[in-house]
């Protein structure tokens, strides 16, 4: 996101912060991505939805303390996301879902110049399984969202190095599993 | 360590199903009377600060009012003697 980018959505910030209805722009620009983010989370479309909206409200909310800390407002929305996501599970006392798009998998496997095969598929799948969550979360922000180490971390309260040690163990567990070239930073 | 249950699913979900839930009207409308209830509540709470405000000042000046006022002279207490009574059983007063 460029400089001028963020700037502009400070703007819009600080005028939702006079007037709720300016926060409308910003709920218009992220909807499709939150309601993305929490769907691979839940995989049911109407609680994703109740999360989705409780995520904007309570961004809407609570727009007034919003500080600039170095990241942008969308981390800030995933953020509270995240926080809504973990809410539902506590109170469900259910096993986390993810529900991954085969698409963006085999873009992923194609990426390390691995061919398609279904038995690899399979396997990653018992892998991914046997990850922790908090190991997944950091999988998904980083390789379904494509978010930089600095938003992860912002995002899943924890600090920068953090995030990328949980990221490094993941891909190194898979390389050593799968035999896979998969690189630390997709953006690269 | 919480357990995972991963899926995998032919197709990211269509925009069109995203849209279906995308009314920005509505959560205005919830902000709307989130505001409204936060507004009734911090009014009542000023009411009830208020109330007990103006309790408290009624019975600190009550009790004012009871310590400025000079308590009641003691009242003079008649007291009878008995005489032992006499041997004919009639008592006399001193």
């Amino acid at each position: 996101m460029s400089e001028a980018e963020i700037q502009q959505e400070y703007a819009i910030l600080e005028r939702s912060k006079r007037n709720p209805r300016a926060f409308g722009e910003l709920y218009e620009r992220y909807f499709d991505r939150i309601f993305n983010f929490i769907y691979r989370q839940i995989d049911d479309e109407d609680v994703t939805a109740d999360l989705c909206s409780q995520t904007f409200l309570s961004a809407l909310r609570n727009v007034t303390r919003y500080e600039f800390r170095g990241v942008p407002f969308s981390a800030w929305l995933y953020r509270i996301a995240s926080n809504e996501v973990n809410k539902y599970y506590r109170k469900k006392k259910r096993d986390n879902v993810f529900s991954l798009e085969e698409v963006r998998v085999r873009e992923l496997i194609e990426q390390a110049h691995e061919s398609w095969d279904e038995e690899i598929l399979q396997k990653l799948l018992v892998y991914l399984k046997s990850l922790p969550t908090d190991m997944l979360q950091v999988l998904e922000l980083r390789f379904f969202e494509d978010k930089d180490f600095k938003e992860i971390a912002f995002i899943l309260d924890i600090t920068e190095s953090g995030a990328k040690m949980r990221t490094y163990r993941a891909l190194d567990r898979l390389r050593k599993n799968f035999n896979l070239r998969i690189k630390y930073d997709v953006k690269e | 360590m919480s357990r995972n249950e991963i899926r995998l699913r032919k197709n990211r979900i269509s925009p069109g199903d995203i849209a279906r839930h995308r009314n920005y009207g509505k959560l205005m409308r919830r902000h709307d009377r989130y505001l409204k209830m936060k507004r009734s509540i911090i009014a009542l709470v000023y009411v009830l600060i208020i109330s007990l405000m103006i309790l408290l000042y009624m019975l600190t000046k009550r009790a004012e009012q009871k310590k400025a006022t000079p308590a009641p002279a003691e009242k003079a207490v008649q007291t009878v003697h008995c005489a032992p009574p006499s041997r004919t059983g009639v008592a006399t007063l001193k």
